[in-house]
């Protein structure tokens, strides 16, 4: 019966898919072109000197290590914040659940209206714990990432655990178990599918932080611990540095790759059903 | 007893969630002179919610005297109603084929969408900037409204909530008519209907946030929106910085309000 329309749906299909194609897919081809010849004039064929060179680049490596870092600290931190929120807001019940509004509502709200405040309570105050950033402190931009992100997680987290049939629960009870204990090992297992969707897409925003931290430090060259990936790639834009970006696109973006992949095979290793 | 406890502390820390919009609201509504003495100097900043004179000086002034303010807030406007509208339009159909036509080499394509969505904006940013070039659209409103209108997240959303509609509901339709628009307008879209509204909303949030594509790719004024121009304009206008983040903020929350039951619906029904 789908063969009645298939014609028409292919046809509806393409503009779409050209789209893609041609703002999205052939670009990233062009960027690999690009990280194999000597610069943008010249065009030479240079084979790997380009990677071997940017991979032992100091600031390349630095880069590297702040993206990584700020993306494997974050994301657990967000990924616990919100399911525990997710149970409270189902432990309490219907009549809390006015309260979504303060959680969901930053998830639409534009990085470049709230940043102010942030600036403006981190880096300037006398509040003892809210240090700015000079020491390398990295926790303004982890609690952007929390405040901005958790909203999407929380509605997720909510709609899979009341999925988890409740015998379960009782059966635990019966024997004892405490409450933390009792997700880790029932809830946990029993929602996989949704946990790694939520895993895999906290883990891409937390390479859009990049946003954040170029609006809350208004400058190309933040502080040390902050500078990701993203800025390597911006600077050397500007100073029309074609083949260390490309290179550098092309390192970042294979690293993305093989992490997605990971966490794709895993998420069939674990699943269930 | 012990979920009242938990409720009230889980109140607070829904309030701490919510502060930062109520101190950017009710900053707004301080004078430019109290701004200045309260923030003017970096290192010793008296932060407070409450101003000492209520008074809507600051839109005022921001609106009579920064002409560039209003001409980026409708920009910012057309690119996010422009992007959700012909974004949702060329996704709809296309994930339509991904969910429910098969046609050869569809799941390595659509691998290739989930890959290219997961790239942060700067892994296409050269090539990107070179075509918008080569094309002549730099510094034109195209240059950011078409990598908006063709982003992969949309199909990809789309596809997942299409995938969950029943093939029977398909055939029921086609035994009545041969026309795909048909088909849309009774099968599919009433089905995800809750998700189409919770897409269309987040892509506008997006389109309103976007920051990096204007710095990038739009570099006069006249086209560029909102979201750059707060963040230039700190220094010399400090004075009616939370007014402009204000104003830019309602949009948003207002949209929140009148979509906040499809938004929530559209994202939990429709999952992995």
């Amino acid at each position: 019966m789908m063969g009645f329309y298939k014609k028409k749906a292919m046809l509806l299909f393409l503009p779409g898919f050209l789209g893609f194609l041609v703002f999205f897919v052939i670009p990233l081809i062009i960027s690999f072109y690009y990280t194999f010849i000597s610069n943008a004039f010249e065009k030479k064929f240079v084979g790997f000197d380009n990677y071997v060179r940017v991979f032992s680049n100091e600031y390349f490596q630095s880069a590297l290590k702040n993206t990584f870092i700020l993306s494997g600290v974050g994301v657990p931190l967000l990924l616990v914040f919100s399911f525990a929120v997710a149970a409270v807001f189902l432990y309490l019940g219907r009549a809390y659940h006015f309260l979504r509004l303060p959680f969901l509502l930053p998830m639409l709200l534009p990085t470049a209206g709230i940043v102010l405040i942030w600036q403006i309570l981190f880096e300037g105050s006398q509040i003892p714990l809210l240090v700015g950033s000079q020491g390398g402190n990295r926790l303004p931009i982890y609690l952007l990432f929390i405040w901005k992100n958790c909203g999407y997680n929380i509605i997720l987290f909510m709609a899979a655990i009341s999925g988890v049939p409740k015998d379960c629960y009782e059966a635990s009870s019966l024997d004892g178990c405490s409450v933390i204990k009792r997700h880790f090992y029932i809830t946990l297992p029993l929602i996989t599918p949704t946990l790694f969707f939520i895993i895999i897409l906290s883990i891409v925003n937390s390479f859009k932080l990049f946003r954040e931290i170029y609006l809350y430090y208004g400058t190309n060259y933040p502080a040390s611990s902050l500078y990701v990936v993203q800025y390597y790639i911006n600077n050397h834009f500007n100073k029309l540095n074609y083949q260390d970006l490309s290179t550098g696109v092309i390192i970042f973006a294979s690293m993305v790759f093989v992490l997605v992949f990971a966490l794709y095979r895993a998420e069939k290793r674990f699943n269930w059903e | 007893m012990k979920k009242r406890i938990l409720g009230a502390v889980f109140i607070l820390c829904a309030l701490l969630f919510f502060f930062p919009v109520l101190a950017s609201l009710t900053n707004s509504l301080m004078t430019p002179g109290e701004i200045g003495e309260r923030y003017g100097d970096m290192k010793s900043i008296s932060f407070s919610i409450i101003p000492s004179k209520v008074s809507l000086t600051q839109y005022f002034k921001l609106l009579s005297e920064d002409y560039a303010f209003l001409a980026m807030f409708w920009n910012s406007v057309k690119y996010a109603v422009v992007i959700t509208v012909f974004g949702t339009a060329f996704a709809l159909p296309t994930a339509f084929a991904f969910a429910k036509i098969k046609f050869p080499c569809r799941d390595t394509l659509f691998f290739i969408y989930i890959v290219v969505m997961m790239m942060p904006f700067q892994v296409t940013v050269l090539p990107n900037y070179l075509l918008l070039k080569f094309l002549g659209l730099l510094n034109t409103p195209y240059a950011l409204i078409l990598p908006g209108v063709f982003s992969p997240f949309q199909v990809f959303l789309f596809r997942q909530f299409i995938k969950a509609v029943p093939d029977e509901a398909i055939e029921a339709v086609s035994l009545e008519s041969s026309s795909i628009t048909v088909l849309f307008k009774t099968a599919v879209i009433p089905a995800i209907k809750p998700g189409i509204m919770a897409l269309m909303v987040l892509t506008f949030a997006e389109s309103w946030n976007m920051v990096e594509q204007p710095l990038i790719f739009v570099e006069d004024n006249i086209h560029r929106p909102l979201s750059i121009m707060l963040s230039i304009m700190g220094e010399s206008s400090r004075g009616t910085l939370f007014a402009g983040s204000t104003i830019f903020l309602m949009p948003m929350i207002l949209l929140y309000f009148y979509f906040e039951e499809q938004i929530v619906q559209g994202i939990s029904r429709y999952r992995w």
